[in-house]
């Protein structure tokens, strides 16, 4: 028995066309209420691993090992049960706002849908839960954002709007894929410090991944390094941070932390800590 | 033109788009010179005004009003057949180098593109093969790779090429808007230590937008913090990081993600 909510087991995922797999034998758990990032860089796994949890890879994906949901495996689960795991009892935030959102639709009503889908309220009340909702992640004329379609927003509403609907049904879990990086450096630390209220309230857990460590750092309580498909290292973020044991992590750490390198100069490089082997290109 | 004249001067310069329901001034009143050789960092957030302030000052959009002098000469009003110095004298790299570079040409034409322009009638054109493999070479790419195409390259790579395409002319002035913004962390500092190399070896005069006022630290000796249109700080780029004056340049410097190692 445990009280893990997400259980990924030895977990490998292949494209065809692909020498490597993209995902390779990684294990992680996620426990009830625990935040925990996933860092690395682009073309890692990281993102693949998130699809893979959500039931979201395309169809050529070939997917192996187990990824365990409150004890039930996800793998080859039925279309329509994972829609309802969907949404309800975990939800994602994607990096980009305006291809997350259809565009052709107000916000409100989409917002709406997720908890119509979801089996939440009828209209009427559905209309004065999302304007709660939106003004919870600090909109603050939700009658407005409401009303409008997604160009009509900035980037941050868009973002903000999107962690909204993520939140609505008070997931368990939520994903967050680079759920900042578009974003200005002053609308990312208003957004994540939304997300940790958003989270607060909801109690949910929280897999947050992202390429930039002080990001993760803010977020989180444990974190694993991904790179190359394959986790090289996990731990709290203490542990990660003070003392990695890879030489790749202390190699992410040094390039991160730019606020603390003299001024001027030359700044660290990974290649400093850590030389890449050539897999494929 | 003395020694002491700035490589820039820019003057009560205003840009007012009115093509919305409402006329947005996205530049309002900006005025500031720009020493040769200085590492200038201009930083704000999207709709500040930085990006709309460095086209009209790369010629790529034209003021309302106001005054741009490069080198000595106005560029405000000139036919495109009379700015061949400008296009010449300046050079911008963009944020992300997916977008701007072409993905069906070479690499070794993308980076000979700006040689082979009009910007070269009746003066000496660099010879582009040759230059190709110079320029690859400084901006640390493999001369043997200039037949690959843009997607075969990983995003720090291609933002190589993009810095090769933009020093092919021998500018005097290099434009960087938001060009690490796209990277990987991991990646940026390789890039960042790519200009800043480039930059001392050729003396050249850096114009460098963004929206991390951190990056702006390392990369720049003076900086203009700009929010609504307007400057509303500037000066050397130490003094403005430890000692911020208005309230928006500490907005930025808090906002700067650092590491929570506790």
């Amino acid at each position: 028995m445990t009280d893990d909510l997400l259980t990924i087991d030895d977990l490998s995922v292949r494209f065809p066309g692909n020498r490597h797999p993209a995902v390779d034998r990684i294990s992680l758990r996620i426990g009830r209420g625990e935040r925990v990032g996933l860092i690395g860089e682009s073309g890692s796994g990281k993102s693949v691993t998130a699809l893979a949890v959500m039931g979201l890879l395309a169809d050529n994906a070939k997917t192996t090992g187990s990824i365990r949901w409150q004890g039930d495996e996800l793998l080859g689960m039925h279309d329509a049960q994972y829609s309802r795991l969907r949404g309800e009892q975990i939800s994602m935030v994607f990096q980009e706002p305006m291809t997350a959102l259809d565009p052709t639709m107000r916000t409100g009503r989409q917002v709406a849908e997720v908890l119509r889908l979801h089996g939440g309220a009828p209209a009427g009340e559905a209309r004065s839960r999302v304007l709660q909702t939106l003004a919870k992640v600090g909109i603050g004329d939700p009658q407005r954002v409401a009303d409008s379609f997604p160009y009509q927003l900035s980037g941050g509403q868009r973002q903000r709007v999107l962690i909204a609907m993520a939140l609505i049904n008070t997931p368990d879990l939520l994903i967050c894929d680079e759920p900042t990086t578009a974003l200005d450096v002053t609308v990312q630390a208003r957004v994540l410090e939304l997300l940790q209220g958003g989270l607060d309230l909801a109690g949910s857990a929280l897999l947050f991944i992202s390429h930039d460590l002080a990001v993760v750092s803010q977020m989180v309580d444990r974190i694993a390094v991904i790179y190359e498909g394959r986790i090289v290292e996990s731990g709290t973020r203490s542990q990660i941070l003070n003392a990695p044991q890879h030489p790749y992590t202390a190699g992410l750490i040094a390039t991160a932390d730019l606020a603390n390198v003299p001024a001027g100069g030359r700044l660290p490089v990974l290649d400093d800590f850590w030389k890449r082997t050539d897999r494929g290109h | 033109m003395g020694t002491d004249e700035p490589i820039y001067r820019v003057q009560d310069l205003v840009r007012v788009f009115s093509h919305g329901p409402q006329p947005v001034t996205a530049v309002d009143r900006v005025s500031f010179e720009v020493p040769a050789g200085q590492r200038l960092g201009i930083v704000g957030e999207s709709g500040s005004g930085k990006s709309t302030l460095i086209r009209m000052m790369a010629g790529l959009r034209r003021p309302s009003s106001g005054d741009i002098v490069f080198r000595g000469q106005s560029i405000v009003g000139r036919r495109e057949s009379e700015l061949a110095w400008l296009r010449r004298g300046v050079q911008l790299v963009f944020q992300d180098p997916r977008s701007s570079l072409d993905p069906r040409m070479k690499v070794a034409d993308i980076i000979a593109e700006p040689l082979r322009s009009k910007i070269w009638k009746g003066t000496q054109r660099p010879d582009p093969a040759s230059r190709v493999v110079d320029l690859m070479a400084r901006v640390g790419l493999e001369p043997a790779d200039r037949n690959r195409y843009p997607h075969q390259f990983s995003g720090g790579q291609r933002q190589r090429i993009a810095i090769a395409r933009a020093l092919a002319p021998s500018p005097q002035v290099l434009i960087a808007d938001e060009a690490v913004s796209a990277l990987d962390v991991s990646v940026r500092a390789q890039v960042l230590n790519l200009f800043g190399e480039l930059v001392a070896d050729q003396g050249l005069t850096l114009i460098f937008v963004s929206h991390d006022l951190s990056v702006v630290r390392h990369m720049c000796d003076a900086v203009l913090v700009m929010h609504a249109g307007r400057i509303v700080e500037a000066g050397p780029i130490e003094q403005i990081y430890l000692d911020p004056q208005h309230s928006y340049t500490r907005q930025l410097i808090a906002s700067v993600p650092r590491l929570r190692r506790g």
